[in-house]
């Protein structure tokens, strides 16, 4: 049976294969086949002597990297903000939705829900032209805490305030922009269960708590995942603008760190080292949690 | 692989400067000569068809008119070329080298905006340059540049790049400016010395003449942590004051780093003292680059800042006037410290390399190099600051030119200075006002610091460790600003000095000291 249904099978479908074939040779040629680049993590790569002719080295890049007094700190600092961003930026997107979700107004929701997005297109540069000119030290917040309190606050000069502070900044420019999946799946609940329970006596929010968020917990474990895929990567951008030397301890990410050795020194095997180690580490985090959501019963994305 | 990615943090750079200022433009940059007596411009070259250069250079300010451009047009029948040059703004440069490096094979001639640094060196190692040495034996221009510049300049005995020569000394850090103005106003004199400085700046906090609070005495910028690890940047004549010395000193032998003598106590204590009584800009830490610091002086609110003599021109004293039309700039030619220790850095000499990838096919090279020359030539002086007779000014005397409103116009849209790719040599480079007074203070200035260089013995030499290790300076840099800040005391200060002493230090002193005893 299976033999013959096969060809057949092919025969009936090849207009699909077709239609995605295009798809499918843009991620062979430019995801797949740069892949092997990778190698150059094993190499003192040189682009005048090219690929093939670039002498190996082994795993010395790797030593080297791992060796390097500052790699806990690197990781550190990295999965803390992504950690933060995970507990308080990610939950902060889903509120947020639910929110403009229950504004019955169309009119007011429209107004609202553009001007959540409108930070989304600002650059790093702007948000971070505004922050000092509101937490520097020289800044609006710190004018008036000394005018009135006497004191200051070293909100871009030290440690403590680094974190808080691109926290804050990842949500003032990109929670509206993030709701935009979560209302699209809010969209598609069926409307008669909420008037189901309207019948049945509930409450606005425990219709919000038994029919919402149910609704779109499929969504929300995927993006969850997404997050984690991501989670050694830091917004460069970002973290470049708000580094200086007394938040220095906190603010050093991987991203930084292999920029100023991969890009300024020209150093790209170590680079590409550097890349290599945050892609398999994204690797088995993304994974482990498809699989822990499997366990819980959600679908994952794999 | 994600590297492109990792290119888009240079925007980040780029666009933070331009929100400082765009008015970092004709500092460095400006192509500027002034001895010269320019004739027959129109001279034309019989030779065989033009070459044809494409070049990459780095661009402050606006970019020249692309469409007919009368400029290019002239230059580029003198000089027997058809040449493309793409004007990269500064703030992008470092991002768009490093793809036009690593792609290889688009560009005849690339400017390498770090001169022989790291990159460079690392660069040339792995083959990327053209060994320029026997092609530059004709040249009149360039083989007029000074040997300082070029020993600076050879890696292993060879030329892979000609550099572009500016002032030996000083460089854009050379002399604190302050506000002429404000001294007057409480009868101070001009400071000659650090006190005499520390003094203004309090009379400055004291009395407010910004207004509102917002007079800021001082203003520096903090510094990246990855060359220098100083808590600040901006500071170079009051270093010089304290007797510290230009980067590295040699003492019989032994290698000594600036921060680990002495002298560099000191002047923490002052910046500290200083900090303390409110007479450095609060934001100081926050700032990244001169450009955001001289923005701060620019616009009114702050007393003094460091620069060089091209800060006193004509158009940051109209920016100036604009928030206060009182405004005038002095220079602080030399500050001298309490036992009379004064200098200025010995530099390099030159801003950016010109280097040939060895992409380039062999039979060219020598056609670029003469183009090169050509451009440093006198009668491109002429040509650069008066650009065609007829069309962008009627006459070019005395150094400056004569220009109807109209011409002018035309000037500053071709920007002619901005295709004149190798520059004369000229100690005076810095030198670029058009009124004759400031230009006469400007060279005078200039005159004066080229007797203090201080040089550091190893300019030319790079350490491979530390280029492997580019954090290796930022914990010192975070404990030294936190000491100024008054949030930590000497003792962890001391504490990372020696640290490096007996660590990454060791290892940099060596490479370094091996190469100088090579070389002498």
């Amino acid at each position: 049976m299976q033999r013959t249904l096969r060809p057949k099978r092919f025969n009936q479908l090849w207009p699909f294969y077709l239609l995605a074939a295009p798809g499918i040779l843009y991620f062979l040629v430019f995801h797949y086949i740069p892949m092997s680049g990778l190698i150059l993590a094993f190499k003192e790569y040189s682009p005048f002597k090219g690929i093939m002719d670039s002498p190996w080295v082994g795993l010395d890049n790797f030593r080297q990297f791992f060796g390097t007094s500052d790699f806990y700190i690197l990781l550190k600092n990295t999965l803390l903000i992504s950690l933060l961003n995970l507990i308080i930026y990610f939950p902060f997107t889903i509120i947020l939705s639910l929110l403009l979700n229950e504004v019955r107004l169309k009119v007011f929701k429209r107004v609202s829900q553009t001007i959540v997005y409108l930070p989304h297109f600002l650059s790093w540069v702007v948000i971070y032209g505004i922050t000092i000119s509101f937490f520097g030290p020289s800044g609006v917040i710190n004018h008036y805490l000394s005018q009135w309190f006497d004191g200051n606050a070293n909100f871009l000069v030290s440690n403590e305030w680094f974190r808080p502070l691109v926290i804050f900044q990842s949500i003032w420019k990109d929670a509206g922009w993030g709701t935009i999946i979560f209302l699209a799946a809010l969209a598609g609940i069926n409307p008669e269960q909420y008037e189901a329970a309207k019948v049945d006596g509930a409450s606005r929010l425990q219709s919000i708590w038994h029919i919402t968020l149910p609704g779109i917990k499929s969504t929300i474990v995927i993006l969850l995942l997404l997050r984690l895929g991501s989670s050694m990567d830091s917004n460069f951008m970002q973290i470049f603008l708000m580094t200086n030397s007394l938040n220095l301890d906190v603010s050093n990410v991987f991203d930084l760190f292999v920029y100023h050795i991969g890009l300024e020194q020209f150093n790209y095997s170590f680079a590409i080292t550097v890349g290599m180690f945050k892609s398999v580490a994204s690797l088995i985090l993304v994974l482990g949690a498809n699989y822990a959501a499997k366990l819980l019963g959600e679908e994952g994305i794999f | 692989m994600n590297f492109t990615r990792k290119l888009v943090p240079l925007m980040a750079s780029a666009a933070l400067m331009a929100t400082a200022l765009a008015g970092c433009s004709g500092n460095n940059n400006s192509a500027a000569g002034s001895t010269a007596s320019p004739e027959g411009s129109a001279q034309t070259e019989t030779g065989g068809k033009p070459a044809s250069i494409k070049a990459m250079t780095i661009l402050f300010g606006n970019p020249p008119e692309t469409g007919s451009n009368k400029a290019l047009e002239d230059l580029e029948k003198r000089g027997n070329v058809d040449l493309d040059v793409t004007f990269v703004p500064s703030e992008a440069y470092t991002d768009k080298l490093s793809v036009a490096v690593s792609a290889g094979d688009s560009y005849d001639l690339l400017l390498m905006d770090g001169g022989k640094d790291d990159k460079f060196n690392n660069l040339v190692k792995m083959g990327a340059f053209h060994d320029l040495t026997p092609y530059l034996e004709k040249t009149e221009n360039i083989s007029q540049i000074d040997d300082v510049v070029w020993d600076g300049i050879r890696i292993d005995g060879k030329v892979y790049g000609v550099p572009r020569p500016r002032g030996l000394y000083g460089g854009g850090e050379a002399n604190v400016l302050i506000r002429k103005d404000w001294l007057d106003k409480y009868n101070l004199a001009v400071p000659k010395t650090v006190d005499e400085l520390t003094n203004a700046l309090a009379v400055f906090k004291e009395n407010d003449p910004a207004g509102g609070g917002k007079t800021i005495p001082f203003t520096i910028y903090g510094s990246d942590g990855v060359n220098s690890p100083g808590p600040f940047s901006g500071v170079l004549p009051i270093q010089f004051a304290f007797g510290i010395p230009n980067v590295w000193k040699l003492d019989g032998g032994n290698a000594v780093r600036d921060f680990q003598t002495s002298e560099y106590k000191a002047f923490l204590e002052w910046l500290r003292d200083s900090w303390s009584k409110g007479l450095i800009d609060k934001d100081a830490p926050v700032l990244k680059n001169q450009g955001q610091a001289r923005s701060k002086f620019l616009a009114g609110t702050a007393g003094a800042f460091v620069g060089n003599v091209s800060d006193l021109g004509e158009a940051n004293v109209e920016k100036l006037k604009q928030t206060d039309p009182n405004a005038e700039i002095a220079i602080v030619d030399v500050l001298e410290g309490a036992g009379g220790q004064k200098g200025a850095a010995v530099l390099g000499g030159y801003y950016g390399l010109w280097a040939i990838p060895s992409s380039v096919p062999e039979n060219k090279v020598q056609q670029i190099v003469d183009f090169l020359d050509f451009t440093a030539s006198e009668e491109n002086i002429a040509f650069s600051k008066a650009g065609v007779t007829g069309i962008h000014s009627s006459d070019f005397k005395d150094g400056v030119a004569v220009q109807t409103e109209e011409q002018q116009k035309q000037y500053d849209l071709d920007k002619p200075s901005q295709f004149i790719l190798e520059n004369r040599v000229d100690p005076y480079v810095y030198a670029s006002s058009k009124v004759p007074e400031i230009l006469t203070q400007q060279k005078a200035t200039l005159d004066i610091i080229s007797k203090i260089g201080i040089e550091n013995p190893f300019l030319s030499y790079n350490s491979q460790f530390a280029s492997k290790n580019p954090d290796s300076y930022k914990k010192m840099s975070a404990v030294m600003t936190k000491y100024v800040l008054g949030e930590g005391t000497w003792d962890d200060v001391q504490k990372e000095i020696d640290t490096w002493t007996t660590g990454a230090g060791v290892q940099i002193t060596k490479e370094l000291l091996d190469q100088y005893n090579a070389a002498h």
